[in-house]
């Protein structure tokens, strides 16, 4: 895009790159219509609302940029760096300009599968490519790219920075609420997040999140476009609940006592709390519970009204280990849901999980070369506020029977270098149904898989 | 209070425990004999969500369910999983169901049962024909599903006349055979299929004969009895035929229910005009042997003069049969054996005629039928017809074959 050319920091070149960076994703508002988690897939005209949001981006990013080309002209009239250069993985334009292209692989193997002889060991549940940046020391923005996939598109935003405190990020990214569901999958202590993160956690949405750290403090509060997936009626969605629009509002703070602190026996302490609001359409859109073989064993039920959850997290890591852990919960309204059109109680989900973390090789820092032993126990519980009546399981029962999945799973994680991570994880995996209402299968044995991930 | 007022009061509240018992007692001791009691026109209401509803008869080729509150008599069942069911008789204006109660708690049942089915009668124009049919073969001592006819209402509103057929299930082998330790299966007609050997992979047989128990047992175990049934069938020598056959079918049992189907001119059944249809098989765990289930026999007394023998030539186990003389003699035994039981005290246009009278009002009045009021009555008509004239035709049928 740029190459071959000296590039030269003004504010004539900087809007032109602003533009070039915007015309060099050619579809992306269309493709980004769709939210990953949408399920109600096909095609739908543009939004006036996407529009919207990619015009404040690019009118952000322009605003910004000037003002820091200002800076970036004197930076590089000082030390002369305004050579586009090849610099550890990065381009640049002197101080101004950082491009960070990337392309990712996982590859995983299926070791032990209980269920018996497997046609295909072998997947491929990640290949991405995109690019990482910094412009002006003001502005950062990600585009990342799913290789073959039904909605291509992963994280695509700017993210500009008025005060450490003060950020604004605009575009599609994922929603602040799990820690465990915003670290990069690439980044991830097992090769699954734990069965409550991935069923309780809102995944990627348009929108614009303002955040940032002040203090010992970290905060993100944003509103996006889509209900957890629901397209409105304007994109060709679902039909709305009559007294309400769809829309999410998410908030999550974090507070950090201690942090990277070499000296005393605690290295780093966080404590978080996180929220979501939203209102889902009416229809059989309530949590679901997968299988670590991907299998459903708890169904869709009708849901309509808000969904609104919580979520609490904490961190603990001392000399070589780190203990984390989150407790999430779901509760979604079930208006005019029974039989006879009258409301049912609400839908309760509710999930947890603690991870034990055993540095056995290796310094502090992901990009090392380390070994890492883990153990995770995960539990994932459905039900319902009635807790009186006869318990059933059919998808209006006013009293959800219910049904918890508890999963234990240990891992290695060799991180060889920067580039290439083995990891290797067996999971025992159980569903209790206290009341006895269902017929269960006996408890599975072991599955265990192995992952070789690359990136550049 | 003297002790003779004190006696008195407790006489007097004697009493009346003693007359709240025998009032609340016919609704807390009914039984399925109540519910398929052929002497009554029973009333069965669903409640389900209005949506669920429409989009049951919307997608009525799919066989998900959904949740409803069934009332019968007074009973009242929640959540109740609902379903629409059948094959050619599958509708979206007149939905076959399913009740299955035990669908979203195992625990849950209806008077012993797990399941019911609603046949919604849109193959048969007198909507009777399965009725008495059934009625027949239990006379005769085949298990078969017990039935009574229906009037349904779904949230309030009458959908029409259905049957209300006893389904082939454990509950049901335990019931009629004493036993549900056994393997059962449900035959689909996927291609006409005549008891021929189909080979030597179990994967043939699996999606003709839906195993509905021990479905966690492995296809060597469920379907290499079968596969081994039909392999005697069409190998075993001539001489060797019936013990050979014996070990894997109950050839009594079975040639008792296709006599009897024949008796009735059962155009789809066992000796069907396309094949092999409507039956289950149940494998007796101790002894292996397995034996037929009669099922959905709306097309039985097809015609007066439907053959005794149609479709005996092209089956392979039939055909092998008459060609033994004792099973030959057994089976017009058999015959003759439904013909005096539907005879005696003139049962069959008894039946017939008893049936179309209590039914009349209720199928007039359905709104979903898929045919007209007039050609109803055409159809008891021609059942009155059937019951006349099919006894001197079978009997000449007999003497002509025997």
């Amino acid at each position: 895009m740029i190459s071959g050319t000296r590039w030269v920091h003004d504010e004539r070149a900087a809007r032109r790159y602003d533009l070039r960076l915007h015309m060099a994703i050619p579809g992306l508002t269309s493709s980004i219509g769709g939210c990953a988690s949408t399920p109600h897939g096909g095609g739908f005209a543009v939004p006036r609302l996407i529009h919207r949001l990619v015009f404040a981006l690019i009118v952000t990013v322009s605003i910004a940029a000037p003002a820091s080309a200002q800076n970036g002209t004197n930076a590089a009239l000082q030390d002369d760096s305004g050579a586009i250069r090849w610099d550890d993985g990065s381009f640049r334009a002197g101080d101004a300009v950082r491009l960070d292209p990337h392309m990712r692989f996982q590859t995983d193997m299926l070791l032990r599968d209980p269920a018996g002889p497997v046609d295909d060991r072998f997947d491929w549940p990640r290949r991405r490519i995109g690019v990482d940046g910094e412009l002006f020391s003001r502005v950062e923005f990600q585009i990342e790219r799913e290789l073959e996939d039904e909605t291509p598109w992963r994280d695509v935003y700017g993210d500009v920075k008025f005060t450490k405190a003060l950020r604004v990020r605009v575009g599609r990214f994922k929603v602040p609420f799990s820690t465990e569901q915003t670290t990069s999958g690439f980044d991830l202590d097992f090769l699954e997040r734990p069965a409550a993160v991935e069923a309780l956690s809102p995944s990627r949405d348009l929108g614009v999140m303002v955040h940032g750290r002040p203090g010992r403090f970290k905060y993100e509060v944003g509103m996006f476009h889509h209900s957890d997936g629901y397209t409105s009626p304007s994109d060709g969605g679902v039909t709305l609940p009559s007294e309400g629009r769809l829309g999410l509002m998410a908030g999550r703070v974090a507070f950090t006592p201690i942090r990277d602190d070499k000296d005393g026996f605690t290295r780093d302490l966080e404590l978080g709390a996180a929220v979501t609001r939203s209102t889902v359409p009416e229809g059989l859109h309530g949590v679901v519970g997968h299988s670590v073989d991907g299998d459903r064993f708890f169904e869709h039920m009708y849901v309509k009204g808000a969904r609104t959850r919580l979520g609490v997290n904490g961190l603990w890591s001392a000399r070589r280990f780190t203990v984390k852990g989150e407790l999430l919960q779901s509760t979604d309204e079930r208006q005019e849901q029974s039989i006879t059109g009258d409301d049912l109680s609400n839908l309760i989900t509710r999930g947890a999980y603690v991870t034990g973390i055993w540095r056995a090789y290796g310094k502090h820092g992901r990009k090392k070369a380390s070994v890492d032993i883990e153990a995770r126990f995960d539990r994932l519980s459905f039900g319902s506020a009635n807790q009186a009546d006869e318990p059933f399981t059919n998808p209006r029962a006013d009293h959800v029977a219910p049904l918890s999945q508890r999963t234990l799973t240990f891992g290695a994680t060799w991180t060889v270098n920067r580039w290439i991570r083995v990891q290797g994880n067996a999971i025992r995996e159980q569903l209790v149904d206290p009341l006895g209402v269902r017929d269960l299968a006996p408890a599975a044995p072991w599955t265990a898989l192995a992952r070789l991930q690359f990136g550049l | 209070m003297t002790a003779k007022r004190f006696r008195l009061s407790l006489v007097t509240a004697a009493t009346i425990a003693l007359a709240a018992f025998a009032f609340a007692r016919p609704a807390s001791a009914q039984t399925t004999d109540d519910l398929f009691n052929g002497a009554v026109l029973q009333s069965i209401q669903v409640t389900m969500h209005s949506r669920d509803w429409d989009t049951l008869r919307a997608n009525f080729t799919s066989n998900d369910f959904y949740p409803a509150d069934v009332t019968w008599n007074g009973l009242r069942v929640r959540n109740v999983g609902v379903r629409s069911r059948g094959l050619g008789s599958r509708s979206g204006i007149k939905p076959g169901l399913e009740l299955n109660f035990a669908r979203y708690s195992s625990r849950s049942e209806f008077l012993g049962l797990k399941a019911l089915v609603l046949d919604n009668l849109t193959t048969d124009p007198s909507m009777i024909r399965e009725r008495v049919a059934m009625e027949l073969m239990r006379r005769v001592g085949i298990p078969a599903s017990r039935e009574a006819h229906a009037q349904l209402y779904v949230n309030g509103q009458y959908v029409g006349l259905y049957a209300v057929v006893e389904p082939v299930d454990s509950v049901f082998v335990a019931r009629t055979l004493g036993d549900s330790n056994g393997a059962l299966f449900e035959y689909h007609w996927l291609q006409p299929f005549y008891a021929t050997y189909l080979g030597d992979n179990l994967d043939t047989y699996r999606p003709l004969f839906e195993a509905r128990s021990q479905q966690t047992k492995s296809t060597f175990e469920l379907y290499d009895p079968i596969r081994e049934l039909f392999r005697t069938i069409n190998d075993a020598s001539a001489d060797a035929f019936r013990d050979a056959v014996t070990t894997f079918l109950d050839l009594d049992s079975t040639l008792r229910l296709i006599a009897t189907e024949s008796f009735l001119a059962e155009w789809d059944g066992v000796l069907g005009y396309a094949g092999m249809n409507n039956f289950y098989l149940y494998r007796d765990a101790a002894t292996g042997q397995s034996r037929m289930l009669p099922w959905d026999a709306d097309h039985a007394m097809f015609g007066a003069e439907y053959p005794l023998l149609a479709g005996a030539s092209e089956n392979v186990l039939m055909r092998r049969s008459l060609e033994d003389p004792a099973l030959r003699q057994q089976y017009f035994a058999f015959v003759t054996q439904a013909m005096q039981s539907a005879a005696s005290g003139d049962w069959l246009a008894r039946e017939i005629a008893a049936e179309a009278q209590q039914i009349r009002d209720s199928a007039w009045a359905d709104p979903t039928k898929p045919y007209s009021n007039e050609e109803f009555d055409a159809a008891i008509a021609e059942l009155t017809v059937f019951a006349q004239k099919r006894f001197a035709f079978v009997a000449k049928q007999i003497d002509a074959n025997r």
